[in-house]
């Protein structure tokens, strides 16, 4: 890759845009999920969907915090720190480069985590961690590289 | 906003904008369409099930009653003993109808059968040892020991047998005669029966509770279950 002319300003870092846009759909699926746990979204019985087996089993809370809600709060944070990282004046940041790859390895580590939970413990298949799965899947992708960023700086 | 360096950010936080305003309303119209469908399945009139189910059926399928033959109301509860949701019923909404409904001789509570399936794979195991556990006089104790445990047995990868069993100890039940029941298929077509009666009743999530026929909107919410049983008492 050849580097930007120092007269043309570079685009903003797409991969970063990509954090953002997963993190903030992570993030509603997280306080829907949060939501539902709550209470708010009606009541509460098991039906034969799985969602309902693997919201409601013993593995839905992880260290006393239900698991929605580290979801919420690590999407949120991600969400945050891809849109400071957006602005000019961190694009060079190592500390938004850190907590952008460290929080998009912890979120893919916790999801393969909880999907071997569902499939070999709870034995039922909830689409919204499912599709919570995936996007932490992709934000891991979009997040590789700023290990360039922390190697240049 | 970003400045030069940056590029122009304001059509992607459009995109965001976007993106968020999709998600609420797809949740929106999702919870609203949901009220939709369970005030369109919740029984607006009292079930008849004598009316509507075969009647081998009906000779085959009998719940267990707790509380007086003459009660003026009747409270069905088709349960999954492997359901969360149903423990939770079991553990903190069962204890308070027991105690200002059923000891005050105002409703008769019927336990029902409802296995799920699917992901639910002992639930019809656990509902036969209760059936067991009723042979000798003791399902109730059997049936809340099932689901105030439901953490040790129903995540288990080979099929709890010896948990049920322990349980059967517990409460003091003849072991021998408890094995061998839960090790043959005795009360399997009660069983099943029961739970073909609650399909035809339309129950198809659990726990399901009808008083009187009428089913509940809210069985693990007490405050709503409360106020319908003593709708139903004319209270």
């Amino acid at each position: 890759m050849t580097a930007a002319p120092a007269d043309h300003a570079p685009g903003p870092p797409a991969n970063r845009m990509g954090i953002a846009l997963l993190a903030l759909i992570g993030l509603m699926i997280a306080g829907y999920m949060a939501a539902y746990m709550l209470g708010l979204l009606g009541a509460i019985i098991c039906g034969t969907g799985g969602c309902e087996t693997v919201q409601q089993s013993p593995w839905a809370v992880f260290l006393g915090i239900p698991v929605p809600f580290l979801g919420v709060v690590g999407y949120g944070v991600m969400l945050g720190t891809a849109l400071l990282g957006l602005q000019p004046r961190f694009l060079a940041d190592r500390r938004i480069a850190a907590v952008l790859l460290a929080g998009a390895v912890a979120g893919f580590g916790f999801s393969a985590y909880l999907t071997w939970l569902e499939a070999a413990v709870i034995h039922a298949w909830c689409r919204w961690c499912l599709a919570s799965a995936g996007i932490a899947t992709l934000l891991l992708g979009c997040a590789i590289p700023e290990v360039k960023k922390l190697r240049r700086s | 906003m970003a400045g030069k360096r940056g590029g122009n950010l304001n059509w992607f936080y459009l995109l965001l904008t976007v993106v968020v305003l999709t998600g609420v309303g797809l949740m929106v119209y999702g919870q609203v369409g949901r009220g939709k469908t369970r005030a369109g399945k919740a029984s607006m009139a009292p079930v008849n099930l004598a009316a509507m189910a075969e009647p081998d059926l009906i000779k085959a399928a009998r719940g267990v009653n707790r509380g007086a033959e003459s009660a003026r109301v009747e409270v069905m509860v088709f349960s999954d003993y492997q359901c969360p949701a149903c423990a939770y019923f079991a553990t903190n909404i069962e204890p308070q109808i027991v105690k200002e409904f059923v000891e005050t001789g105002k409703i008769r509570l019927i336990a029902q059968d409802f296995p799920l399936g699917g992901s639910h794979i002992y639930g019809f195991l656990a509902a036969r040892a209760a059936r067991c556990a009723e042979d000798q006089g003791k399902f109730w104790e059997y049936h809340h020991q099932l689901l105030a445990l439901q953490n040790a047995w129903a995540y288990s990868r080979v099929p709890p047998v010896e948990t049920f069993q322990s349980y059967a100890v517990d409460l003091g039940l003849d072991a021998a005669k408890f094995n061998g029941c839960l090790n043959s298929d005795a009360h399997a077509d009660l069983v099943t029966a029961n739970y073909q009666l609650g399909q035809q009743a339309g129950v198809t999530g659990t726990p399901t509770v009808f008083i009187d026929g009428r089913q509940s909107l809210g069985p693990n919410d007490w405050d709503v279950l409360k106020a319908e049983i003593e709708r139903a008492l004319g209270l």
